[in-house]
């Protein structure tokens, strides 16, 4: 998921999808039609109840790095956080920030420079010692001071932690942060066992130990991941499966192809080219969430030397004429770049909002219009064919939209130029600057300040675009620094359509994530941040 | 003799050293930053640089050699930067894996092709010759990957016979064991068993031309005698040095392998590792792989000394 790194080795995945195709498509498979506009959860209407017991294989896309709240980095991890580390906050099924750990949401000073957090009362890590307001204290200062810790920039305005008593936790900032609780809704907000944290130091994450449904047991390297029921979860009634094995599989058609075998009961993220043979498998079920993040093309506008340093101006065409970009966007047809590289499956849209998210706003998208597109870069006076380049990943779906953008961009006077780049080194020209457009998403924040600031503000650490403009990134503090819902709501529909005026990336759609599950399953929540949790889930009975 | 085993221990441990050097170097000189391949989403200046920080990678180079070298020398290989766990722990316990898939798919190999160049060889001309040759050229063409797909699919997925993937260790369930590596080691040695196939005919042809061959047909030996004892043993020698020579590809197929019938192995750790520029399990891995070959080289010298006099008196006297 994260910034669109390729699911599977390409070249494998490249080669293995066809014949898979051919060959099931040979045999006359019945396709059911894709279903409409997914947003929000999957649910299914099912009464049956689950069974107590049982145990479910998962097969991951990826393999997570460590299991370590403080230094994990990897989208992947966070599945399997959701069902052994729970935080202060969670997601519900509307992308709602909620209360998991602690009692209440945050109590913020009117200056928004004090947030107080009640926590549950008698809740006990995994390991049976006791949840306090110390063990959350100790948590959150630990990721923020340990060496390689991947939350620094997250808390960066929290300042220091009080313990004002066993159950209530005060977070000083040094100013208003209000995406906070959603970040304590993600990793920083996970509190791990003081005991374990003694114990192993910075080798927390061999043995992880923290509040949840389920306690880690043992990992293999490249392999599995197993989680057994937890004794000591507050809510063990409620849980029913005894063990949780996680397995990776990173070739997309290889997972398709173990869940129809019934090898894994659930696969995440399965491939578009794969969902039809999924689907058309009456021992299976397809969840569906949409995605909170966004896929586009950045354009380096001023990313003359690297995102560390000032940002400057790239003299050609489409960097220095916003009329360019906006000519570059009219030649694409978002519906049809959907239909031929997604099957369809994917929400074309120009906002990085997607619209489940709760803050997002109504948007009238442009239609392609190739002559206006000519019109404006006969304005601009540039010469045509505008030379672009485009770099993008190595994996099939990638390189396919990308051939779909060079010919509908063609029509209007560009020559795209595709640069197929292998993920980590695209990462690193980016950070550069040593590109022209870029066609990277993000796997998606839950507060919009996580799908836009990093990316637009001039100090942006993921501005790969090298955009800086004194007046957005006014708008951007300001929306950040709000407190008030709606005020904010509305701050984003503003720096919404400003983004839509500069084009420093042109949003193109949002994905949407599919998950194959046994129809043996019941109480798999699946939301659209992606995570599978397995808290309530349980092998229907009968 | 001693001399000689010496200066071959010496030459081989130059050898390792010489991998280690260009390993270090090479997993540097890959594209792409590693320290932003290892901090995942959170990429900000400070994450980076800590992560910078936290593994070195801003020392020079033979700093980082050196820190790296004097703990591999001891067998402590660090620690995997994308998992946290033991590198050398990791690649123990997956090279037995990747081996034993081997092994499997040489014996595959040598069942299905001996056999067929033989049967080939001795009704040439006939329709089990072109069928062979038929069998012996798709096998060569047909890319492993898309056999492994197709086999899941027919023999996985619409009749239940087999297991997709996975891999149960030896010890645990030996019959599961084998069980899980039928598919894959037969995806694996089919190619291997085409070019048994076809280096077994043509020398088996060779040798059923021979002198001594039309002289024990002469003496009135049976032509199962003629064919199973003389010529085949004759031909063996040559299909061995084949087999041998094929097994390097048979490591590589070997990766791919894994990734369809997703087993554990040591290829897919590689390729794993490179992918995440998980640097010391890469250093580590390819290390040992290359120690490997160094070692078996040194014992292969060893032994043609021992068995030939010649060599070990030459090796003495130089």
């Amino acid at each position: 998921m994260a910034p669109r790194r390729p699911r599977g080795r390409s070249l494998v995945a490249l080669a293995v999808t066809w014949p898979l195709i051919a060959v099931a498509a040979c045999t006359g498979e019945p396709a059911t039609a894709p279903s409409s506009d997914v947003q929000g959860q999957q649910s299914f209407a099912d009464d049956r109840p689950a069974r107590d017991g049982g145990q479910v294989t998962i097969a991951l896309a990826e393999e997570p790095d460590a299991l370590d709240p403080s230094l994990a980095g990897t989208f992947v991890g966070r599945i399997v956080f959701a069902n052994m580390c729970e935080k202060l906050y969670d997601t519900n099924s509307e992308l709602q920030v909620v209360p998991q750990l602690a009692a209440d949401m945050p109590d913020i000073s009117e200056d928004g420079l004090t947030v107080t957090i009640p926590l549950r009362e008698g809740l006990k890590f995994n390991d049976g010692t006791p949840l306090t307001a110390d063990a959350v204290k100790q948590s959150i200062e630990r990721h923020q001071d340990i060496p390689g810790s991947s939350r620094t920039a997250e808390l960066s305005s929290v300042q220091s932690v009080d313990v004002v008593d066993p159950l209530t936790v005060r977070l000083n900032l040094s100013e208003p942060f209000a995406p906070l609780t959603s970040v304590l809704a993600d990793r920083s907000g996970m509190v791990m066992s003081p005991r374990q944290m003694d114990r192993l130091g910075a080798d927390f994450g061999d043995d992880p130990v923290c509040v949840g449904p389920f306690d880690f047991v043992e990992r293999r390297a490249g392999e599995s991941i197993t989680l057994q029921r937890s004794d000591d979860y507050y809510d063990a009634d409620k849980v029913h499966l005894d063990q949780v094995t996680f397995r990776i599989i990173e070739t997309g058609p290889v997972r398709a192809a173990n869940l129809r075998s019934g090898e894994v009961d659930i696969a995440e993220r399965l491939d578009t080219t794969t969902l039809e043979q999924v689907e058309a498998d009456g021992s299976l079920r397809m969840y569906e969430a949409g995605s909170i993040g966004y896929q586009g093309i950045t354009i380096n506008v001023g990313n003359t030397g690297g995102v560390e340093r000032p940002f400057g101006q790239r003299t050609v065409p489409i960097a220095e004429d916003p009329r360019v970009r906006e000519a570059f966007e009219l030649s694409l047809d978002r519906d049809t770049i959907n239909r031929v590289a997604f099957n369809g499956r994917y929400d074309p849209d120009c906002s990085p909002i997607a619209p489940n998210n709760p803050m997002s706003t109504e948007i009238t998208c442009s239609e392609r219009d190739v002559a206006r597109a000519k019109q404006l870069l006969r304005e601009a006076g540039v010469q045509t064919p505008v030379q672009v380049e485009l770099m993008l990943n190595t994996d099939p779906q990638a390189v396919r939209m990308g051939q779909v953008v060079q010919q509908m961009a063609k029509e209007a006077g560009f020559a795209v130029k595709v640069r197929p780049t292998e993920f980590v080194s695209s990462l690193e020209l980016a950070e550069k600057g040593q590109f022209d457009t870029f066609q990277i998403g993000w796997s998606g924040r839950v507060d919009p300040d996580g799908n836009i600031y990093d990316f637009h503000h001039s100090t942006g650490a993921n501005n790969y675009a090298g955009y800086h403009d004194a007046e957005l990134d006014e708008m951007l503090e300001e929306a950040r620094s709000s407190t008030d819902p709606t005020q904010r709501k509305e701050m984003y529909a503003d720096i919404v359509e400003r983004l839509q005026d500069e084009l420093g990336i042109i949003y193109l759609y949002h994905e949407n994530l599919y998950t194959g599950a046994s129809s043996d399953i019941v109480g798999l929540e699946y939301y659209g941040d992606g995570l599978l949790r397995l808290k309530t889930a349980g092998l229907a009975q009968g | 003799m001693k001399r000689y085993l010496l200066k071959r221990i010496g030459a081989a441990l130059v050898a390792l050293w010489l991998a280690s050097v260009i390993v270090f170097a090479g997993v540097r000189a890959l594209p792409g930053d590693a320290a932003l391949a290892l901090a995942g989403e959170e990429r900000s200046p400070e994450a980076l640089a800590e992560i910078r920080d936290k593994y070195g990678l801003d020392e020079p180079v033979p700093v980082q050699y050196v820190k790296w070298a004097s703990l591999a020398v001891r067998g402590d290989l660090g620690e995997s930067v994308r998992t946290g766990l033991d590198v050398t722990q990791t690649i123990i316990d997956k090279i037995p894996i990747t081996l034993e898939l081997a092994v499997l798919s040489v014996l595959v190999g040598v069942l299905i092709g001996i056999p067929a160049g033989v049967f080939a060889a001795a009704r040439r001309g006939g329709f089990t010759d072109y069928a062979s040759n038929a069998i012996g050229l798709a096998g060569l063409s047909i890319p492993n990957f898309w056999l492994g797909l197709v086999l899941i699919l027919f023999l996985a997925i619409r009749v239940q016979i087999f297991p997709a993937s996975g891999y149960v260790p030896f010890l645990e369930d030996p019959i599961g064991n084998v069980y899980h590596m039928l598919l894959p080691a037969f995806v694996l040695g089919s190619g291997l068993a085409a070019v048994i196939m076809r280096q077994m005919r043509s020398s088996m042809l060779e040798a059923l031309d021979t002198d001594y061959v039309r002289t024990a047909r002469a003496k009135g030996l049976s032509e199962r005698s003629v064919v199973g004892t003389h010529a085949l043993r004759n031909s063996l020698i040559t299909v061995v040095t084949v087999i041998g020579l094929q097994l390097g590809l048979l490591i590589s197929g070997a990766v791919v392998t894994e990734q369809i019938f997703v087993i554990p192995g040591f290829g897919n750790l590689i390729v794993a590792a490179v992918f995440q520029r998980d640097l010391p399990m890469i250093q580590g891995a390819v290390l040992v792989a290359a120690a490997g070959y160094i070692i078996i080289n040194l014992l292969v010298d060893i032994s043609y000394s021992l068995l030939n006099p010649r060599i070990r008196i030459a090796g003495d006297a130089a």
